[in-house]
């Protein structure tokens, strides 16, 4: 098996817009839902369709296990990459890449992009949570206002 | 579900692996296990006041015993967890009881004492350094006992014997090192009425006072919140709860306690101080705008302290004089009368 793995030397990755990205097979490695299709195939070269994630989310996450993958880089500079990563995004791509991240399986990346969206929720109020994930209440004044008082411990 | 968390849910049509149905399961565990576990309570609370399948996702009793755990350590010894776990909503109560400030304005005071709803407390206590805990123990002290009632209140979380290794440097420069730990210190205290089923955080978290003794060179951090006490305008109007930290020369913790002191300054007895913490376990809670905000209420206390102070030394000053005027009338009256 680790041999058939081996001889793949690149994987062609198809995102839902129709774009191509073409990686080494260290790259996808964190990608579970990737990898264990790979595994199944026994072929020099595959392409992988991902219907569910868009070219520019995944050119991100490409960026990200590149980053990550590299053993060149010192740990500082992964952070700081991280640092800049998260920085440079807005709230809809944390989102969307927290949904890609998920349907590719990748634990790590899941877990990162989970913790900056907490990041951005935490010590908020009511209102921009409701605002950040686009929801509507569905309470009635009744129930908010209770809430609103059992809660009212937690807001400043 | 009215409810739509719809930015999630882009993306998921053309999933071939499995339905919608399973795609909505999915996020709710993204959810769960992601992004609510990286909260602290009050986000958690905001998170759940927005919808009510946030609501749902947000009441899981591990999410808030989770955060009480890793807030106050002492919460993970099993006395604390068995009393926890008795709380109406559990953890979430207890967290919505213990991390805010007790209001100190309100209709609770007209809440009936009966001191024999209360026959034990616990005494949960966290002392932090830097974020890092130096000290984390339960105590439980009963109030049934004619003794208990009668002495003043105190509560010793260390025997005198005791002491806790901290690890800290001693300081060399008085004053620095003193506002440094006001900033670094951070100590939790919070009192338990296990039949009652409530709690009340009685300290103000970061220390409104950090001294070092001029002889004996310990160092004093003292924690404060003040409770309303009684009827207004006398001395139990307010109370102030007191949590001494004592470092002695080593920088070990040699002594951590807990009394009550009214306006005059002096010590309330077990019988007082439980009535006083009772109204502060049934009252309101309230965040506090900033870590300064209890050290002002401390302060204004102490403010409100020295004018009962003054204002008792002019009345007591005019009823002097007034002795002075009449003993003075009485000599002249006296002698007209005797020399005539």
């Amino acid at each position: 098996m680790a041999a058939e793995k081996s001889s793949i030397k690149i994987i062609t990755l198809i995102a839902a817009d129709g774009s191509v990205f073409e990686v080494e097979p260290n790259i996808v490695k964190e990608m579970k839902t990737v990898q264990s299709y790979i595994d199944e195939l026994d072929q020099n070269t595959v392409s992988i369709p991902l219907p569910n994630v868009f070219g520019n989310d995944l050119a991100m996450i490409i960026e990200y296990c590149k980053k990550h993958a590299s053993e060149e880089e010192t740990k500082e500079a992964k952070e700081e990459f991280d640092f800049e990563f998260v920085k440079r995004m807005k709230s809809d791509d944390k989102l969307r890449l927290l949904q890609a991240a998920s349907y590719l399986n990748m634990e790590s990346f899941l877990q990162f992009m989970a913790k900056a969206i907490a990041a951005e929720i935490e010590n908020q109020s009511v209102e921009f949570v409701r605002d950040y994930f686009q929801i509507e209440s569905d309470f009635t004044p009744e129930e908010e206002a209770e809430l609103r008082k059992e809660n009212e411990w937690a807001f400043k | 579900m009215v409810c739509t968390l719809s930015k999630l849910n882009t993306a998921t049509t053309t999933d071939e692996s499995g339905g919608a149905a399973t795609i909505s399961a999915l996020h709710q565990d993204i959810i769960l296990t992601h992004i609510l576990t990286c909260l602290d309570g009050p986000s958690l609370a905001s998170a759940s006041s927005t919808c009510s399948q946030l609501n749902t996702l947000s009441s899981h009793e591990h999410l808030w015993s989770n955060i009480c755990h890793s807030t106050w350590p002492s919460t993970t010894t099993p006395r604390v967890r068995h009393v926890i776990s008795t709380f109406p909503l559990t953890s979430r109560s207890f967290f919505s009881d213990s991390f805010s400030t007790v209001t100190v304005h309100g209709n609770h005071h007209h809440h009936r004492v009966n001191l024999e709803n209360t026959p034990e407390i616990l005494s949960a206590v966290d002392l932090f350094h830097r974020r890092r805990i130096i000290l984390s123990k339960v105590v439980e002290t009963e109030t049934g006992s004619g003794w208990f009632r009668c002495s003043p209140f105190r509560v010793d979380i260390l025997d005198p014997k005791d002491s806790v290794e901290t690890g800290m440097d001693y300081p060399i420069n008085d004053d620095e090192a003193c506002r440094n730990l006001e900033e670094e210190l951070r100590l939790s205290w919070i009192v338990i009425d296990p039949r009652g089923k409530r709690a009340i955080n009685v300290s103000s978290g970061k220390p409104v006072s950090v001294n070092r003794h001029w002889l004996t060179g310990e160092i004093h951090a003292i924690f404060a919140t003040v409770l309303h006490g009684g009827e207004r305008g006398s001395a139990r109007e307010f109370a102030v709860c007191n949590l001494l930290v004592t470092l002695g020369g080593e920088m070990k913790v040699r002594e951590a306690c807990f009394q009550i002191e009214d306006m005059d300054g002096i010590l309330l007895n077990g019988r007082d101080s439980l009535g006083i913490l009772q109204r502060g376990l049934v009252g309101g809670r309230k965040r506090l705008r900033s870590e300064m905000e209890g050290r002002e209420m401390y302060v204004e206390f102490v403010k409100k302290k020295m004018e009962r102070k003054e204002r008792k030394l002019r009345s007591e000053r005019r009823l002097d004089m007034l002795c002075v005027v009449i003993a003075a009338f009485s000599v002249v009256a006296f002698s007209i009368l005797f020399l005539s």
